[in-house]
């Protein structure tokens, strides 16, 4: 299974981040960060696979500080 | 019934009243306008006797809702010449609240040498005792002074060195509660050289034995509605990259889409931001023992702040914030995490705004006073105003001064008071705030950030700025604005604890209203202030030079900018 955002979604062989994304109905935009694990991952990187257990968190900037 | 402290330091006297009935339903930014509208002359000299220091807490301090305990600073700027409010999180507003006190006023001059401190103990006695011996001491040691007399439940306000010389970039630093460092900061405004021209070096807050009990109009109501609101906020935070990360995170979104100044905004990209950006950042929480998820208050459920360790596993910094590390890293082509924690706890320690003091490393850079991205060199610059050097004493009264001292042609200042890490060629919105915000260049006053404005037209970027601007003034009045963003969509309920505290009906008018009261209230004062309508502009190189990021010139024109507070 992956998390995103505390959603439990199946993992299938092949997923990559944006699947993943897309399947929890999550959207992301400039504004967003995406972490997968501890790790950042660049706008440019959600092609990359993921594995099971994977752990993603999709944070939206909100204001400047 | 709240009370407030009357510093005279003519007299050497401290003495404690009523809270006025008149600002009952006012705090932080509002109360301080309104406060200043009647007490401080807006032509009086900022370091002279009739200018005064003003210290208070927002509209519900004493309560449970989460961050309602920011500290906000007033006064006449010494670096803009306006109105300025610089609030700041940490325990001193909490303290402040557990004593009964909603206001501090510091007024007149001392007519003797000397420095004070204002100490409430844990009785919630007030004392102005003398602190000569603590001249020259900057917070990290102060603090810890502090923390041997009175214990590590102390909340401390202090100036370092900086505010001691008058710097005009000198901020009043605060203690984080959890933490116990003295990282949190009213940075902007060079308020710190206000309090050090009262002769005042410290407040000094113990413990309250027992804490003062809010008055409610409806206590079961307000209980009700603080534990859904609170509930919201966290909510959202867990989504908030500040929580996950803390703002440093900003940079991931910045950095990409031309917004991060670079080289002293010149418009340019970074391609090394990584070696500064959150991936490093928490890399190094990780691998050195430090942590993020610090609440800079009791009750925050956004607990944003850090501590940041060395190599070695050593304590360097805390509260090491976006803005600090946009200013002094990439703005200064500067790509090393550690070297921009290490100015940042130099800045903590003397006490000056980070966001100033970057700045103007940024002009000596820009004039080839030293290279960019010359970390030692930076480094040194900073040492020279702990020094108070000839030059030293140059820096510490921030960008313009620097700028204007080495002839710099593209000094970044609205007002006097310098940009911070946001381009505004890119983020045209928040360049109409810098502009026009009574407070100078400044991003909390309205950051317009965001694809929904930021692909607009420029009517639209107006329309945003005069909008967040007016909902600043009433966060500024009520809580953190981290806080604040997380509820967006539930800010009715502010309306609604409004009078369930106060009593009167639960309209979310009487919050906006107080926002836009507040505004109007603070271009009043910087108009008399002799402020003129031809200063609510960029500087000019943002109008000409386009951003090689996007292309993209501040393209918003004199009249767009002239009407806009036109309600």
């Amino acid at each position: 299974m992956i998390v995103v955002n505390d959603k439990i979604i199946k993992f299938y062989e092949g997923m990559t981040i944006a699947d993943a994304i897309k399947e929890a109905g999550e959207m992301i935009d400039y504004m967003t960060i995406i972490m997968q694990d501890k790790s950042i991952i660049q706008y440019n990187q959600i092609d990359k696979k993921v594995s099971d257990g994977t752990n993603l968190k999709i944070l939206r900037i909100l204001s400047g500080g | 019934m709240w009370s407030k402290l009357l510093l005279d330091m003519k007299n050497l006297s401290v003495t404690k009243e009523p809270y006025d009935k008149e600002y009952e339903e006012l705090g932080g930014r509002s109360l301080i306008a309104q406060y200043m509208m009647k007490n401080v002359p807006p032509t009086c000299e900022p370091l002279g006797k009739d200018n005064q220091l003003i210290i208070c807490t927002s509209i519900f301090a004493g309560t449970r809702l989460t961050t309602a305990h920011r500290l906000s600073v007033g006064g006449k700027s010494p670096l803009t010449g306006g109105i300025k409010e610089s609030n700041s999180g940490g325990s001193a507003a909490y303290q402040l609240a557990g004593h009964g006190i909603k206001l501090i006023t510091v007024k007149d001059l001392p007519e003797e040498e000397g420095l004070w401190l204002l100490h409430i103990d844990a009785q919630g006695n007030a004392s102005l005792e003398d602190a000569s011996e603590y001249k020259g001491l900057n917070n990290y040691d102060f603090v810890e002074k502090m923390h041997e007399m009175y214990g590590d439940k102390v909340a401390t306000i202090s100036i370092g060195a900086a505010g001691e010389r008058l710097y005009k970039s000198a901020s009043l630093q605060i203690t984080e509660f959890n933490s116990n460092h003295p990282s949190r900061a009213a940075a902007r405004g060079g308020l710190g050289a206000l309090m050090g021209s009262k002769g005042l070096k410290a407040v000094v807050i113990e413990n309250p034995v027992e804490r003062y009990q809010v008055e409610y109009a409806d206590k079961q109501k307000f209980d009700e509605l603080v534990s859904s609101f609170n509930k919201i906020v966290a909510a959202g935070a867990k989504k908030d990259p500040f929580h996950n990360i803390g703002t440093i995170s900003t940079i991931e979104v910045t950095a990409n889409n031309g917004v991060l100044p670079v080289d002293n905004f010149s418009g340019r990209l970074f391609p090394e931001y990584k070696e500064v950006g959150a991936g490093k950042f928490m890399n190094n929480l990780e691998t050195r023992g430090g942590r993020n998820k610090v609440p800079c208050q009791p009750g925050c459920v956004v607990q944003c702040s850090n501590c940041y360790n060395d190599k070695d596993g050593k304590y360097l910094t805390s509260g090491f914030e976006y803005e600090t590390l946009a200013i002094m890293g990439p703005n200064c082509h500067i790509s090393d995490l550690d070297a921009v924690a290490q100015m940042d706890r130099i800045c903590d320690n003397i006490g000056v705004d980070t966001i100033e003091a970057g700045n103007a490393v940024a002009m000596c850079m820009e004039t080839g006073r030293i290279k960019w991205g010359d970390t030692q060199a930076a480094l040194s610059l900073l040492k020279e105003m702990e020094e108070g050097t000839e030059f030293g004493r140059i820096m510490g009264d921030g960008c313009e001064a620097v700028g204007k001292y080495l002839g710099c042609k593209r000094i970044p200042v609205v007002k006097h008071q310098s940009l911070p890490g946001y381009d505004p060629r890119n983020t045209k919105g928040t360049g109409i705030t810098y502009a026009t915000s009574p407070m100078g260049a400044d991003h909390t006053a309205g950051l317009t950030m965001g694809r929904a404005f930021d692909d607009c037209g420029r009517s639209a970027q107006a329309y945003a700025s005069t909008k967040l601007q007016v909902a600043m003034c009433f966060s500024d009045s009520i809580m953190c604005l981290f806080a604040f963003a997380n509820a967006a969509n539930d800010l009715y309920l502010l309306g609604e604890l409004m009078a369930t505290l106060y009593g009167g009906t639960p309209d979310f008018g009487r919050i906006s209203m107080l926002g836009v009261k507040t505004l109007l209230t603070e271009r009043a004062y910087n108009k008399m202030a002799g402020i003129k309508a031809e200063e609510d502009r960029l500087p000019e190189f943002f109008y000409k030079e386009k951003s090689s990021a996007t292309g993209s010139k501040f393209d918003i024109i004199d009249y767009e900018l002239e009407v806009l507070f036109d309600f």
